[in-house]
């Protein structure tokens, strides 16, 4: 996420429908969604 | 990284408490740090009741869900402001909260501004002076009027909202930068009740924004994604992200910085302009009758009496 400029402190990690954390090995091929957490309103 | 509690495979890492957690110690962890401050702030009681302000979004319906668990006497309201704009907003917005609350059998109310008062919130912009420049800001003047008339007349003991660490920050700065001082007396967790007003409690104030998002997602709360289309830009997200930036190299700073507003609250650093009880029971907008500064007709009335 660094790498990429992706804030961690905005946004959660989900794999497979599970949470994971910044520190977990991503194979290739492996589908990421990242989740923003921060909101406006 | 694992639980530090059980040594599982962590799904959160929270930098600022130097603490991992796998699923089932984190749906454990959050309520109960919640509860330790409700109870330190003395926010309310076990027989309370308490109206929740409800948005459909991942901190609100997290919230409830907490409260709710923890046993406390609920019950929700959600206001509709009829945002649409092209992503249906407002609407899906209270399918979520709808959908939340008949999972678990919960009592929601739902305000709706077009069918209560005749205008939306982008209708209400485009008429009126004041929502021109600031859509946000007349938001929060309808919601507060809404709120907090819906809980008098619900005879409710208080009113919970969801607002979290990061929101608090983020106003925070923002009043800082201002030096707006007003606004720097109120930002405590807790409003107590005076004549005209309910009690106003923030129970996710030590709540940062990711631990309201991972609580939603670990116990499957469906809720809204989208931003809203007026806060694409706000003030509110611009000092948000600095805020994130400080976080990630120093973990804590926006707890600190809350926390350290709160002692120099405590110790007298921003004095409260205190209308006295006899002047805000005197003082009331003679359209509606809530509370007002200036004993004519109250900001919410002013905005539905401008041409």
């Amino acid at each position: 996420m660094k790498q990429n400029h992706i804030s961690a402190s905005a946004h959660l990690a989900v794999r497979s429908g599970e949470l994971i954390t910044d520190d977990e090995m991503v194979k290739p091929g492996d589908l990421i969604e990242l989740i923003p957490v921060i909101s406006g309103g | 990284m694992r639980c530090r509690k059980c040594g599982e495979k962590a799904v959160i890492n929270m930098r600022q408490h130097r603490l991992s957690l796998c699923k089932q110690h984190y749906l454990e962890w959050l309520p109960n740090h919640v509860l330790k401050f409700i109870e330190k702030y003395e926010m309310f009681l076990e027989h309370d009741r308490i109206l929740v302000a409800v948005s459909g979004g991942k901190d609100s319906l997290a919230l409830w869900d907490i409260l709710w668990k923890l046993g406390f006497h609920t019950e929700g309201l959600y206001i509709n402001l009829g945002i649409d704009a092209e992503i249906a907003y407002s609407n899906r917005s209270m399918k979520f909260a709808k959908e939340f609350a008949d999972q678990r059998n919960l009592t929601l109310h739902i305000a709706d501004i077009k069918r209560d008062y005749g205008e939306s919130i982008p209708e209400i912009s485009t008429r009126t002076r004041r929502g021109r420049d600031k859509p946000c800001s007349l938001c929060g003047l309808i919601k507060r009027h809404i709120m907090n008339r819906f809980a008098l007349d619900g005879q409710y003991d208080v009113l919970a909202t969801a607002h979290n660490l990061d929101d608090e920050a983020a106003i925070l700065l923002a009043n800082t930068l201002a030096w707006s001082l007003e606004f720097l007396a109120r930002g405590e967790p807790v409003l107590p009740s005076k004549p005209g007003f309910l009690k106003k409690v923030k129970p996710f104030i030590r709540t940062y924004e990711r631990e309201a998002a991972a609580y939603a997602i670990l116990r499957d709360i469906e809720y809204i994604r989208d931003e809203c289309p007026f806060s694409i830009d706000s003030k509110q997200l611009y000092y948000k992200k600095y805020l994130n930036e400080w976080e990630e190299n120093q973990p804590g700073t926006k707890l600190r910085f809350y926390l350290n507003y709160l002692s120099a609250i405590a110790q007298g650093a921003f004095p409260v302009r205190q209308e006295s009880a006899g002047q805000l029971a005197l003082q009331r907008c003679p359209q509606c009758g809530q509370p007002t500064n200036t004993g004519s007709l109250c900001a919410f009335c002013k905005l539905f009496n401008e041409t």
